[in-house]
This record gives structure tokens, C-alpha cells and sequence, in this order.
């Protein structure tokens, strides 16, 4: 039990502080979901943008999505993610589609 | 998800380009390992690698032979598949294979259409979302005149196209 009147031990030379030294965990992702009412091009134009991914890496994650219905697109802090995410959800419908009327579905889950 | 014609007929194309026994079923090319997966979509022709890849999709392990198609993230693997997706990106997107003149309203709103009005009607969102300078290009092989409506014109635009649909 602590009494209050502790004193804090002084830092050793060279010891390090790790409150302020600490990183915000990268342990979210954000998953895209497949649909039939986007193209291969939305895809790579719409991660390209707002996950900034090289267009070959993009059209890897398009290839994924089509393939198995999902692909992770980013990692990151919890607040990053989020904000991919929502990037990715007002993205728009593909203008190359008649039959497309809204974005892509993702979410964000944690590692 | 590919036919049953179209499976068979890639099942049999398949079975022609590989070595040892041939495929019955989609399941089948499971069994092969990453790289002879990735050699075997090398002498798949251009033309038919997009239902390759349909056909590995509609497949009951379609993750596992995506992961196949990675190389198993193995470096030995990575001139194999980065051929496969340099070439496979080629063949699908359309900014590459049609060059910058791919415009969505010539393809699904063409002039053999303007007859049906529902039918055009239907497009008006479609058309809305378009660029102005998709619109424009659209309108001018249309109706065989330049147009030159400004950026967020595309309400205007639309109401000058729908008169002139009308007009005919």
C-alpha cells in the first residue's frame, strides 16, 4: 500500500521513459468486402487513392476480393483505420456501372 | 461464377496445356502445386485468362489456390507471379486495354437504345455520375457536334440530351 508521500525514484542516465516513448499499436485493419457492382478499376482507382497502394498492389487486392469475397487493404491504429474506412465507404458508386449505386462495403476489426 | 459449358470447356483447354492427368472438376487443379499453377497460367492465352481466373474462383478452395497464385509469398516464387499479375492486369483493366477512349455511356447507353425512353430514363443517374468531359465526348459522337458544357454542368447536359432523345 502505497501512503502517498512516495517520492519517485530518479531516472537512471540514458534509462528511457516509456510513457512517452510508446507507439500506438498498429493492430487494426480495415477488410474490403466483395460485391457484383464494381469493377476491377474502381478497385485500383479507389485504393490507389485512398489507401495510397501502388496500382500493382491494388489490382492484387482487387484480384483477392474477386477471388475470395475479402482483402485486407490497410493496418493500423485503431483512429487510422477508421478514417480509411470511412474514406473507403464514401468513396461512390462506380460511374462505369449502371447498376452501381453506392461504395464498397469495409470494416475495420482489430488484429 | 463460370457455366457449366464454359467450366467444362476451360477443364478440357486446361487439361490439353498441363502436364499428367488431365482436370474433371475445378477442385482438381488443387492439386497442383503454386508454381505449377503459375506455369500453367503462362500457357494460358491472353484470351482466356480471365475465365482461368473465374474458373480457380468458382473453385471450393478458391482462397487457398489465391494464395497459390501468390506463390505462397515465397520469394522463389515472386518472377512467376509478378508475371502472372503484370499480364493478368493488362488483360482486365480497362484504362490499360482501351486506352484513355473507354467511356461507360457509348457501352451502356448507345444510340440503339434512344427509342426505349424507360430504358434511357433508367440512365439518368448513371449519366449524372459521369465526368463532364465524359459527357461531352459521349454527346459530341452522339449527336455529331462539339459540346462543351463546363464542370458541374452534367444536370444541364442531361436535360439537353433528353430533349434531344425526345426530339427523334
Amino acid at each position: 500500500m502505497s501512503d502517498g508521500n512516495e517520492k519517485t525514484a530518479p531516472k537512471e542516465e540514458g534509462e528511457a521513459d516509456t510513457e512517452t516513448l510508446a507507439k500506438p499499436a498498429l493492430n487494426w485493419k480495415v477488410v474490403l468486402f466483395n460485391d457484383e457492382e464494381h469493377t476491377y478499376d474502381y478497385v485500383v482507382e479507389m485504393l490507389t487513392s485512398v489507401c495510397k497502394l501502388s496500382r500493382e498492389n491494388a489490382f492484387r487486392c482487387a484480384v483477392e476480393v474477386d477471388m475470395t469475397g475479402r482483402t485486407i487493404v490497410f493496418y493500423g491504429t485503431r483512429n487510422d483505420c477508421e478514417a480509411v474506412c470511412a474514406k473507403v465507404l464514401s468513396f461512390g458508386p462506380d460511374h462505369r456501372l449502371p447498376q452501381s449505386m453506392a461504395s464498397m462495403n469495409a470494416e475495420t476489426q482489430s488484429l | 461464377m463460370l457455366s457449366d459449358d464454359y467450366e467444362k470447356m476451360m477443364l478440357i483447354y486446361l487439361s490439353g496445356l498441363a502436364d499428367g492427368p488431365g482436370f474433371r472438376k475445378s477442385e482438381d487443379l488443387n492439386r497442383l502445386t503454386c508454381r505449377e499453377l503459375l506455369l500453367l497460367s503462362q500457357k494460358v492465352d491472353d484470351s482466356a485468362l480471365g475465365l482461368f481466373v473465374q474458373l480457380l474462383k468458382g473453385s471450393e478452395s478458391g482462397e487457398r489456390l489465391f494464395e497459390k497464385l501468390m506463390g505462397d509469398h515465397e520469394e522463389e516464387n515472386r518472377e512467376l507471379v509478378d508475371a502472372f499479375f503484370s499480364r493478368y492486369l493488362k488483360i482486365v483493366l480497362s484504362s490499360v486495354q482501351e486506352g484513355e477512349n473507354f467511356n461507360p455511356l457509348d457501352v451502356y447507353l448507345p444510340v440503339h437504345t434512344f427509342d426505349d425512353l424507360a430504358f434511357v430514363q433508367s440512365r439518368q443517374a448513371f449519366f449524372l455520375r459521369q465526368t463532364i468531359a465524359t459527357i461531352n465526348e459521349f454527346l459530341d459522337g452522339v449527336f455529331r457536334r462539339k459540346h462543351d458544357f463546363g464542370p458541374g454542368e452534367q444536370q444541364r447536359a442531361w436535360e439537353y440530351f433528353w430533349e434531344k432523345v425526345m426530339e427523334k
